[in-house]
């Protein structure tokens, strides 16, 4: 169509080559085009978390990303968190600590909690690391800074965090 | 008083006298037993819910859908006096633009919330898009539907309105207030002996003026309809609480047989009552699927739930209390105004004052003030949340004026019957409840005097507050089937919100029937089970409970109808001489067999029974109510005023505890937005035009990670005599009580009262004058 952009997209391993409106956000196009209708829209503004997957390991909100602009990116969405050891463990560990209640937020928050833990291995500090010359441990008021761009209304926090400790701890 | 309003409580009263005769409930056999009810199990549709395989509303893209965009109001009120819709036709992919000159007609409905008689969903009775009056700013005026979800909000800014703007009343006053017919099914005003007299006489007295602002459920589902007809078939899948309404709103409005319509939801992002009552973007997709002749999806965007759904009204309560100098209450005195709209329905902060302590006088009186602003909604504790705000934090006033401890003041005043009706409770466990709390909190070692505690620039601080919440068993059906292979499958028109209702309905279902758990598939969602009428209320374990005891009984009826005459073991038993247990029917003796023999043999591939729930009598003749006690704990930065919730106990009476994982997180859920209630929720309104100007989640504060504390969750998990299972419901008591505890607690840590919800550092900077001095 006019004023379409071809744009291949790598989603959970799997190559996509597709021609869409420029306005359509990587969010929408796993939804509405690709049928992963597993990461889901909370706000479509970039202040809920709940669009939350990876692009190249980095977790971002794919409701504020338009699609064309991951052109040649690997994306990774809760569909595919099964096949990550790491991912199946964070489930795991939100099932066993009810880190949910709707479920609304949890493909969010499960992709989100995969990439924090990538991030604080690799030694980038939050707004609350005190100490910047060392690895600082992941405590609980690290893991709630670092997650507090997920939004859980139905307030499954205490659970997320428990199931955080428990990934981390083993 | 008003007619209606008298009216109201002659009838309440006539109900009263009569309900005394009525016999108690039926004693839950199973409400005791050990077994699957109480054990400490994974939600059961967890699994799917970490692998993102749950299919919610917005999640369906049915063949040949279009997308449907809505166009709010920019005027509160006036006429729409033309609409330019040329633009939007001539953008690219756009299918079709109604508006109240092309709609086509659909039939008022009442409203539910007036709660006149319990019938369809509807949210409100205005006939939105069927005229062309504006009744609040953000009314949909136009719905436009294109290809893409891209197109339709780009010709959405293309539609222009033109209006004809009249003044509009958007906050409350005195002048305007009216006694309003009920307040939550409560009468609106009531007098207890001789309250003013037990005033002048009174040892001390507190007064305090308490506010709650408007307040959004921001369930993080945003609200979504996607409508389909196939001739005169109408299905819907809508993020309903209340699939049953929906379908029965649908057929009214679009004047359908009501089997034809068939409404689906399955599984809720989140509701807290925001999704009980259907707005109007529900009818406005099925009329716009009809006029498109293919399929439609709205989601309305997080700003449009804000403009298009209902939140919480503002309350204002007048709060006296008096006592003795032993610190027994000799009056309640309770004046609260709310907002309400063409559909009354009042946000009663009355509700707690008639039923949370002895008092022998006693005054309260429940005001609305007509505002031309969108209905308001059913939201977690209707009434008694910000209620309980007003009273707890009056109790902790009158505690501190006493010089006693605030737990201590409650236990005085703890009732031995309803301070109104004189009724006797189905069960109370309040003093349990705070003995719990107060031991895990280790409220004994909190220092008496405000501003003793200091860490650094934080000051500490503990405060408590009571919770409490009418428990209601409603209407349900559910339709239960026994397969050849003893599995069963049981049919309900509910649906999953994430309080774990599947789970809990199952554990209770497998000890009812004595079958293993992965025996039991419970289906949910689907409006064409059966009359349902749980649009929340809390009212969804022991409703179902009740409707599935009854199936189990009917179940037990017809399978030994198949026995009769046969060799079976169970031939010429009645149904009171057996159990059922052990995947099967058997009597006291231990003789019986299992279903998939009595069906093998009768040669049936399946028997199948409805159950209803049963009338719940013991909640007329006396009162039910659950109840908890919350303790926090919060820090108050000296220099800002900010202020971090630290440590929180909450201790619950909410009966037996069917699935204790999922309650405890539910409990939490409360705890959690009754934190955001007392430190940052607010809906704010341009005061001259009555527009939202923080319609989104950037500007709307809901808590984070970073502001929950570890939350610890007791139960005092006592089965209730007289309700199915010995459970009573306890979705919205974990919010009541929140707000006062936290500003107890801030009072405790600072020495300043703050009256006015949300507690923000500017009102505490403000009242505080150490604060943010040094
Ligand atoms: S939907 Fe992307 S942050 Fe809310
Ligand atoms: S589980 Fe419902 S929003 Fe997080």
């Amino acid at each position: 169509m006019s004023g379409h952009i071809p744009v291949r997209l790598h989603v959970n391993g799997q190559a996509h080559d597709l021609s869409l409106d420029p306005r359509v956000t990587l969010l929408d196009c796993l939804r509405e085009h690709l049928g992963l209708t597993g990461t889901k829209k909370g706000c479509d503004q970039g202040a809920c978390g709940a669009c939350t997957v990876l692009a190249d390991g980095e977790r971002i909100n794919s409701c504020l990303t338009p699609a064309v602009q991951c052109d040649g990116m690997e994306i990774v969405t809760i569909e595919a968190m099964a096949n990550d050891e790491l991912g199946t463990r964070v489930q795991d560990a939100f099932l066993a600590h009810d880190g949910l209640q709707c479920g609304y937020c949890t493909s969010g928050q499960i992709c989100s909690v995969v990439a924090m833990l990538a991030e604080h291995r690799a030694g980038r500090p939050s707004a609350v690391t005190e100490d910047l010359t060392g690895p600082a441990p992941l405590t609980d008021v690290e893991i709630r800074e670092r997650m507090a761009g997920n939004l859980c209304r139905c307030g499954a926090y205490n659970g997320i965090v428990a199931a955080i400790r428990e990934v981390t701890r083993t | 008083m008003n007619v209606a309003a008298r009216g109201f409580s002659l009838a309440m009263r006539a109900v009263g006298r009569v309900s005394a005769l009525l016999p108690d409930g039926r004693h839950d056999p199973l409400s005791g037993r050990p077994g699957e009810i109480g054990r400490d199990i994974a939600r059961l549709d967890g699994p799917a819910k970490v692998s993102g395989g749950i299919r919610y509303t917005a999640d369906r893209v049915p063949a040949r859908l279009a997308y449907a965009v809505t166009v709010p109001s920019s005027i509160a009120k006036g006429r729409i006096t033309a609409v330019d819709s040329s633009r939007a036709l001539a953008a690219p992919g756009v299918v079709l633009v109604m508006t109240h000159e092309n709609a086509p007609p659909m039939k008022p409905t009442g409203a539910y919330s007036t709660l006149r008689s319990p019938v369809a969903a509807a949210a409100m009775t205005l006939p939105i898009m069927n005229t062309d009056r504006v009744f609040w700013h953000g009314q949909p005026v136009a719905v436009v539907v294109a290809e893409t979800q891209e197109q339709a909000e780009h010709a959405a800014r293309l539609v222009e309105v033109s209006y004809a703007a009249e003044p509009a009343v958007v906050t409350m006053s005195d002048e305007a207030a009216h006694t309003p017919a009920h307040s939550v099914l409560e009468e609106s005003k009531t007098v207890v002996g001789a309250p003013h007299a037990a005033l002048a006489d009174a040892a001390v007295v507190v007064r305090g003026v308490y506010t709650t602002p408007p307040e959004h459920h921001n369930a993080l589902e945003l609200h979504a309809t996607v409508a389909a007809w196939d001739g005169d078939d109408l299905t819907v899948h809508d993020t309903s609480q209340y699939p049953y309404g929906v379908k029965e709103m649908l057929a009214k409005k679009f004047g359908l047989p009501p089997e034809r319509v068939h409404v689906l939801a399955p599984y809720i992002g989140g509701g807290f009552g925001g999704k009980t009552t259907a707005w109007p973007h529900v009818a406005l997709t099925v009329a716009a699927a009809g006029l498109a002749g293919r399929p439609v999806k709205l989601v309305l965007s997080r700003a449009h739930t804000f403009h298009m759904t209902g939140g919480r009204a503002p309350t204002r309560s007048r709060v006296t209390l008096a006592a003795d100098t032993g610190g027994r209450l000799t009056a309640i005195v309770h004046d609260a105004l709310s907002t309400c709209t063409t559909d009354e329905f009042a946000e009663a902060a009355i509700v707690p004052s008639r039923h949370l302590y002895a008092t022998p006088n006693l005054a309260v009186h429940q005001r609305v003030a007509r505002v031309d602003r969108i209905q308001n909604a059913f939201f977690r504790g209707p009434g008694v949340t910000p209620g309980s705000f007003a009273l707890e934090s009056a109790m902790d006033e009158l505690a501190c004026r006493l010089g006693l401890d605030p737990l201590e003041l409650r236990l005085r005043n703890e009732p031995a019957r309803d301070p109104v009706s004189g009724r006797r409770f189905t069960s109370r466990h309040l003093r349990e409840a705070y003995r719990l709390g107060a031991e895990a909190f280790r409220w004994d070692e909190r220092s008496p005097a405000p501003r003793a505690t200091r860490d650094g620039h934080w000051l500490v601080g503990q405060g408590m507050a009571a919770a409490i919440n009418p428990d209601a068993v409603l209407v349900a059906a559910v339709r239960l089937r026994l397969h050849a292979d003893g599995t069963v499958t049981i049919h309900s028109s509910t649906n999953e919100l994430g309080a774990g209702t599947s789970t809990a309905q199952t554990q209770a279902a497998a000890q009812r029937l004595g079958v293993p758990m992965d025996r039991i598939r419970f289906l949910q969602g689907d409006s064409d089970v059966a009359r349902t009428r749980i649009p929340g209320a809390s009212a969804a374990t022991t409703t179902l409970a009740s409707a599935i005891w009854n199936a189990r009984d009917r179940l037990v009826r017809e399978l030994l109808t198949l026995a009769k005459g046969t060799d079976s073991p169970l031939a010429g038993r009645r149904p009171d001489e057996v159990e059922t247990r052990d995947e099967g029917i058997f009597t006291t003796g231990g003789r019986g067999e299992t279903y998939w023999r009595i069906l093998e043999r009768a040669g049936r591939e399946h028997v199948e029974v409805t159950g209803r729930s049963a009338v719940p009598y013991q909640t007329v003749k006396r009162g039910t109510s659950t109840y908890g006690a919350h303790f926090a704990e919060v820090r108050v930065d000296e220099d800002t005023g900010e202020v971090r919730v630290s440590r929180w106990v909450g201790a619950f009476d909410g009966g037996r505890i069917v699935s204790p994982r999922q309650a405890a997180s539910q409990m939490r859920g409360g705890i959690i937005q009754g934190i955001g209630m007392a430190l940052m929720e607010e809906t704010l309104l341009d005061e001259r035009s009555g527009r939202i100007v923080n319609a989104g989640l950037a500007d709307y504060h809901i808590p984070t990670h970073a502001d929950v504390p570890d939350i610890e969750v007791r139960f005092v998990d006592v089965p209730d005599p007289q309700t199915p299972l010995g459970a009573k419901g306890i979705g919205e008591l974990g919010i009541v009580g929140v707000a006062a505890a936290i500003a107890n607690a801030i009072h405790h840590a600072t020495g300043t009262r703050v009256r006015d919800l949300p507690i923000t550092a500017d009102k505490l900077l403000q009242h505080d004058g150490r604060l943010g001095v040094r």
